[in-house]
């Protein structure tokens, strides 16, 4: 295990050897070394005691079976808003409705149904599948939750979409999403992305300050190859109004990556992370640094994507990590945008 | 070896499994220029290239009578005298043909033992009969696998291979019983990845596993063999075919064998012994707690908070307490409330004057007030504190913080009971 002895850094101590050690990284079919640090990890605590619900979020359809407005987006040519259709014998179905003069002219249900109107008003993360700090409308049962979030995207100077994601299950949790933009009055689903059978995760974020513009996060855990590394890629998608679809944009940065210790191997870095108990490092991919540009091929590190740029949240992860006591490298690196991992269609 | 069925080609009977089968082998084996006989990816739809393709590959081997070029100008082009004693008909393959048998004959080693399923449209590679073999083995000695449960999912496995040449397994990271730690380790590590804590997946009673396809691999349109993992997800099949395999397997495992799936939605992998309309999981985990209890205790479905299931029980005293969520029970960090408690324990004094307050929390009562001529030198044990009795009415005063230490562990106690006792679960709503 790679090892410094004091601070690396702005405003670190800097010795040349420590500095030696921490230079030369990273990237998944990434590139950049932005920053490097060692971390003491000691006792990570992770309280997940559940709270109660906050009856201010709580969102109750008046006689269970009319339809439920739960968020409303403006746009300049109408609205979006995302309710619960009227419960029907196959279930309850969040809908989005697309509104002129403040009527509804067009309606499309998400797939997954809840089975009663019955839901929390909480907040998202990129676990479930998106961005993160969205609104989040959540619906459980003994067995199964199923929470839908939504949130615009600019396609192009006139056209906004609405983007859903669908996060549900119970023993394995999967997550879905949808684009919908509205042509002529009627909402279209324009894009969609399921999750895969087994252990995926996925999420899609609106790149912030950009037009037309999405990443993709899609990552499936290898583990039941254990030597092996995990599959994990970001990809860019811009929208083409022409076309009317979304083009992968390789090559480009699109997310951050920390990466977290030196391993001889994948496999090497698999066991650290199931030695991990607690929660410390076990969120972290196994990866492989033949993705990795700068390492020498054929050796294992752990790694987190991060939405672009999103500093807040790397801070956060060091923090993190200190609390649990190991001393391990962490570097963070610029993920570059690479193919999506398969099409819906063919 | 590849088979075929009935006839493909002109005036066939050109069923989409062997027409796919014809296809790909003609996609494979090239002529003398090194071109593939059949340009395109096989698709299982018969058409005149694919008559084309075959009659050019009769004709290279000398299977049928040659056709003798056009001349500009000339004669209409004429058949050249068929090579004697071959009965081939052109532009046609029957499964016991000359062109059968040298077709496959010209396929790479790693093609030779391609088939399909009837119905489907995916051709694949044999799974190897010794890996089947072994995994039902396996499967049949896990003991940690509810007995009757194990004996169908091993015969799943054994079906599937002499029905289909394929090999299933159980997937060895997740797809066994896990006991309650970990499912625990599930939950401290990802909050997000999981609904169910300890004591609430499926795979916690012995009787669901994840039985996936093990070193699957199939042929894509070109020929290419793609190495797929348990659950199709590595080569970007695509998700009607990945179904038409699930659907093979299930065919068996619930037709057949009485298995069930589970309704979550895409976790095709996932095969249990029981319906999920007969499951509520809080409620079959209250059951099973209440009848693996070590001290009786009556177990029931609180609710739930934040999407986690919560729990009350009725430790004797009459009233059921609030105890909250599995994880919490099974850390030792039941969130007891002092108020629900001291209410509980007043109703309980109240009807029953011999009920004991230092003996429900494990500790040693002090003796009464030494009467005269008494030595007042009687002490606890020094591993218990000694407190005054208590009666009716209690105050949350009165509650001290290792009385819901004590309750906390004898909680943690009864959820490790119960993970001991994982077959004694059932189904409950």
């Amino acid at each position: 295990m790679v090892n410094i002895t004091k601070t690396v850094g702005d405003q670190g101590n800097n010795s040349s050897e420590d500095v030696a050690l921490v230079q030369p990284y990273f990237i998944v079919n990434l590139f950049l070394v932005l920053f490097s640090f060692v971390i003491l990890v000691s006792g990570c605590n992770r309280n997940e005691t559940p709270t109660p619900a906050n009856s201010d979020n709580v969102a109750k359809a008046p006689d269970g079976t009319k339809y439920l407005a739960l968020e409303h987006f403006e746009t300049k040519k109408g609205a979006f808003e995302l309710g619960m259709a009227p419960c029907t014998a196959e279930g309850c179905a969040f809908e989005v409705r697309w509104l002129e003069a403040s009527k509804p002219v067009s309606s499309i249900a998400m797939p997954n149904l809840a089975t009663t109107q019955d839901v929390q008003k909480g907040t998202a993360n990129l676990n479930m599948g998106v961005g993160p700090d969205l609104p989040a409308w959540s619906f459980s049962e003994d067995g199964y939750f199923l929470t839908t979030i939504a949130r615009t995207i600019m396609l192009d100077a006139e056209t906004v979409g609405l983007l859903l994601t669908q996060y549900y299950g119970w023993d394995h949790v999967k997550r879905l999403h949808r684009l919908v933009v509205p042509h002529n009055g009627n909402l279209v689903m324009v894009w969609d992305f399921d999750e895969s059978a087994g252990p995926t995760w996925s999420a899609s974020v609106v790149v912030a300050k950009s037009v037309g513009q999405m990443a993709l996060f899609w990552g499936f855990d290898n583990g039941h190859v254990p030597s092996d590394a995990d599959r994990l890629s970001v990809t860019l998608l811009k929208w083409d109004n022409t076309k009317w679809k979304f083009i992968p944009e390789l090559g480009k940065k699109v997310a951050t990556l920390l990466t977290l210790g030196n391993f001889n191997t994948p496999g090497d870095a698999r066991k650290f992370r199931q030695s991990d108990t607690k929660g410390c490092v076990s969120p972290y991919w196994v990866l492989s640094s033949d993705t990795i540009k700068i390492l020498p091929q054929g050796h294992g590190v752990l790694g987190k994507v991060f939405v672009l740029n999103d500093h807040a949240r790397v801070e956060l992860e060091k923090k993190r990590l200190i609390d649990c006591g190991i001393k391990l490298k962490l570097s963070v690196v610029d993920v570059v945008s690479s193919p999506m991992p398969y099409e819906m269609r063919e | 070896m590849v088979d075929i069925t009935k006839t493909v080609g002109d005036q066939g009977n050109n069923s989409s499994e062997d027409v796919a089968l014809v296809q790909l082998m003609l996609r494979v084996v090239k002529n003398a220029k090194g071109q593939p006989y059949f340009g395109s990816n096989y698709n299982g739809a018969y058409d005149q290239t694919l008559k084309t393709a075959i009659l050019a590959f009769q004709q290279d081997q000398k299977l049928v009578a040659a056709i003798a070029p056009a001349v500009p100008g000339g004669k209409q082009p004429v058949k050249a005298p068929p090579p004697a004693g071959l009965a081939e008909k052109p532009g046609l393959v029957g499964p016991d043909s000359k062109t059968l048998t040298t077709l496959i004959s010209k396929l790479p080693d790693n093609l030779k033992d391609i088939r399909i399923i009837p119905g489907t449209k995916t051709i694949y590679v044999e799974g190897k009969q010794g890996q089947a073999a072994i995994s039902a083995a396996t499967i049949r000695a896990e003991t940690q696998l509810n007995e009757e449960f194990r004996g169908k999912i091993a015969q799943l496995v054994d079906t599937m291979y002499a029905d289909h040449k394929i090999a299933l397994d159980v997937e060895p990271q997740t797809g066994w019983r896990r006991d309650f730690a970990a499912q625990v380790s599930v939950v401290n590590k990802n909050p997000d990845a999981t609904g169910a804590g300890p004591g609430e997946s499926p795979h916690q009673f012995g009787r669901a596993v994840d039985i996936g396809f093990k070193g699957f691999k199939w042929v894509a349109g070109d020929g290419s063999i793609k190495n797929d993992n348990y659950w199709l997800s590595a080569q970007a099949m695509q998700f009607v075919k990945q179904q038409e395999f699930w659907n093979a397997r299930n065919a068996i495992a619930f037709n057949q064998l009485g298995l069930f799936k589970t309704n979550k939605a895409g976790d095709y992998i996932h095969v249990q012994g029981f319906a999920d309309e007969k499951v509520g999981w809080g409620a079959s985990l209250a059951k099973l707690l209440e009848t693996t209890s070590p001290t009786k205790a009556k177990w029931s479905l609180a609710g739930r908070v934040a999407s986690k299931n919560t729990y009350k029980v009725d430790l004797g005293l009459g009233t059921a307490v609030n105890v909250g969520a599995s994880i919490q029970l099974w850390n030792g960090e039941a969130p007891i409330s002092k108020a629900d408690l001291v209410k509980a324990l007043n109703a309980k004094l109240t009807a029953d004057p011999n009920f004991s307050i230092e003996k429900f929390f494990g500790v040693k009562a002090a003796p009464a007030a030494p009467v005269a001529n008494q030595k007042a030198d009687v002490k606890a044990p020094p591993d218990q504190k000694a407190v005054p009795a208590k009666a009716a009415p209690l105050t949350e005063t009165d509650i001290k913080a290792d009385y819901i230490k004590h309750l906390q562990n004898l909680l943690k106690t009864e959820m490790q009971a119960a993970d001991q006792g994982w077959d004694s679960w059932v189904p409950t709503k």
